[in-house]
């Protein structure tokens, strides 16, 4: 069990998180909005966590667009407004898991490559954590006890490197996503953030 | 869906648990603590699983070597004396040099862009021309000669002991004897890879020879170049994929994959920027799509492209 779920995570990690950042980009050119996106890639992930197996699973891209539309329809479903430019948005959507050659990216390299360089562009005290921990392979209090933190200090700065490292990998178009942001607020939702 | 939370503080919960429970003993994983923060939001399942995800992505990067990209190069030229007890006769037939032969024959095969053309010889062995190549062929009774005036061809080699088949590419020569290797001649680089059996390789004029068997690949740049030859199953038949209309990469920069594509097409892949044609890239494409596989690399490395009359350029945003 213990090992399934490793091996489950493992396969997310490699087949399903490198194209979030394709999901976001694309969920971003559509008009939805930064919170917006936020909640439907975790109500995918969700999905996917709920999976009781990935065997039927061939390709993880595909796989995960196909849940971000799914989820997509949901929330247009439940939203009591449907824009004019939505239909349009999901022939879109329809379209975009089916371009033959991203569709036929087995893993990527350049994927990993990035990863490595984010971790090389932490802040200095949150990558001494986080590679103490993850290629020293030190527990928690170890490193507590090198650096003269506390326990909680270590965890802290170990989850901050963990989110810098996972928003660098699937947002890291920052500025350009609020720049292609459109009226898209048209369901009458109004919460609002930031 | 409650939503007490939003998204990112859900994410940041998920990232304290995933470092928390990170490297304990699996088994065990049934912490009181992060079974019930799992059970107060569904959505906390899914964040932590992303979490564990990003975890296990760094593991990998981690274990990706920087010189894992880099070909593992061996040489092992035989020397000449030792090559003479291994093949003899074709040795000794090939050092002759001389080529005295009756013009009868000789047929010329060749290939547009973007063109892949099987071409059966008399003898029985198969030829697959690969993009814009150039071949002349002649088959007499004592030999049979190809030459590779450029491009790429495979060769599947019909066993003919007493007739050596051999292919020469500018001043490399191959020679086997039921044999299935490909000889790709671009600029002044060749490349021999064989498939199947045993080819002797040498470059005219030179002493050096080398033997190269299945699975090993070997590399002329230049007139003379030492013969360097490294073994790679993998990256024979990934570069073989050509025969089948695809090209599989496998840690190739940008410039190399940019290279291929533009062999077979009028459409040419241009990539600006220096750094950003050092990307690695991994996938399996069409040959005869390169817009398809430049929306796949302005996806994966945030580039973008942008087309000027037959050229797609790429470049850093």
């Amino acid at each position: 069990m213990a090992e399934a779920r490793e091996k489950f995570v493992a396969w997310v990690g490699a087949q399903i998180l490198p194209h979030e950042g394709d999901v976001r980009r694309w969920l971003s050119r559509a008009g939805w909005k930064r919170d917006e996106i936020d909640d439907i890639v975790q109500d995918a992930y969700c999905r996917i966590a709920a999976l009781v197996s990935i065997d039927h699973i061939q390709n993880g891209r595909a796989y995960l667009f196909q849940t971000i539309r799914s989820v997509v329809t949901d929330k247009l479903r439940q939203a009591r407004v449907i824009s004019i430019a939505r239909p349009t948005e999901l022939a879109l959507l329809n379209v975009l898991d089916h371009e033959p050659s991203a569709e036929r990216i087995v893993a990527s390299r350049l994927e990993l490559r990035r990863v490595q360089a984010v971790i090389q562009a932490l802040p200095e005290r949150c990558r001494t954590i986080f590679m103490l921990r993850r290629v020293d392979g030190l527990s928690q209090r170890e490193i507590a006890r090198r650096l003269g933190v506390t326990e909680n200090v270590v965890e802290a700065q170990a989850a901050r490197g963990l989110r810098l490292i996972l928003s660098a990998l699937t947002e890291d178009d920052g500025g350009k996503e609020a720049a292609s942001r459109t009226q898209s607020d048209v369901k009458g939702s109004s919460r609002q953030r930031d | 869906m409650s939503k007490g939370q939003v998204a990112r503080e859900i994410d940041d919960e998920a990232a304290l648990w995933a470092v928390k429970t990170d490297g304990r003993d699996p088994s065990a994983e049934a912490d009181p603590g992060l079974n019930a923060w799992l059970a107060g939001d569904p959505r906390r399942a899914g964040a932590y699983l992303r979490a564990q995800a990003a975890l296990s992505l760094v593991d990998r990067a981690r274990a990706l070597p920087p010189s894992e990209l880099e070909p593992i190069i061996t040489v092992h030229t035989i020397p000449r004396r030792a090559l003479l007890a291994w093949g003899g006769a074709s040795a000794v037939a090939a050092a002759g040099g001389a080529v005295v032969m009756m013009n009868l024959g000789e047929t010329r095969q060749s290939t547009g862009l973007g063109e892949i053309r099987r071409a059966p010889l008399a003898d029985g062995t198969q030829v697959v021309l690969n993009t814009s190549t150039d071949l002349k062929i002649r088959l007499t009774a004592r030999q049979r000669r190809v030459e590779l005036l450029n491009g790429e061809a495979w060769f599947d080699v019909a066993q003919e002991t007493e007739r050596p088949f051999r292919v020469q590419a500018g001043k490399a020569q191959f020679q086997a004897l039921g044999t299935a290797f490909s000889v790709r001649r671009l600029g002044d680089r060749t490349d021999l890879q064989v498939t199947e059996g045993t080819v002797e390789a040498w470059v005219t004029a030179s002493n050096e020879r080398a033997v190269v068997s299945a699975g090993h690949r070997l590399t002329l740049s230049g007139e003379a170049g030492p013969l360097v030859v490294r073994p790679d199953h993998a990256a024979i038949r990934r570069s073989l994929a050509w025969r089948q209309g695809e090209v599989v990469l496998d840690g190739e920069t940008l410039a190399e994959a940019a290279r291929e594509f533009n062999r077979y097409n009028t459409l040419k892949i241009v990539v600006e920027d220096p750094e950003l044609r050092q990307e690695r890239l991994v996938g399996l494409f069409r040959t005869g799509d390169p817009e398809s596989f430049v929306a796949s690399v302005t996806s994966l490395t945030g580039a973008e492209s942008y087309r000027v009359g037959e050229e797609l350029r790429l470049r850093r945003r």
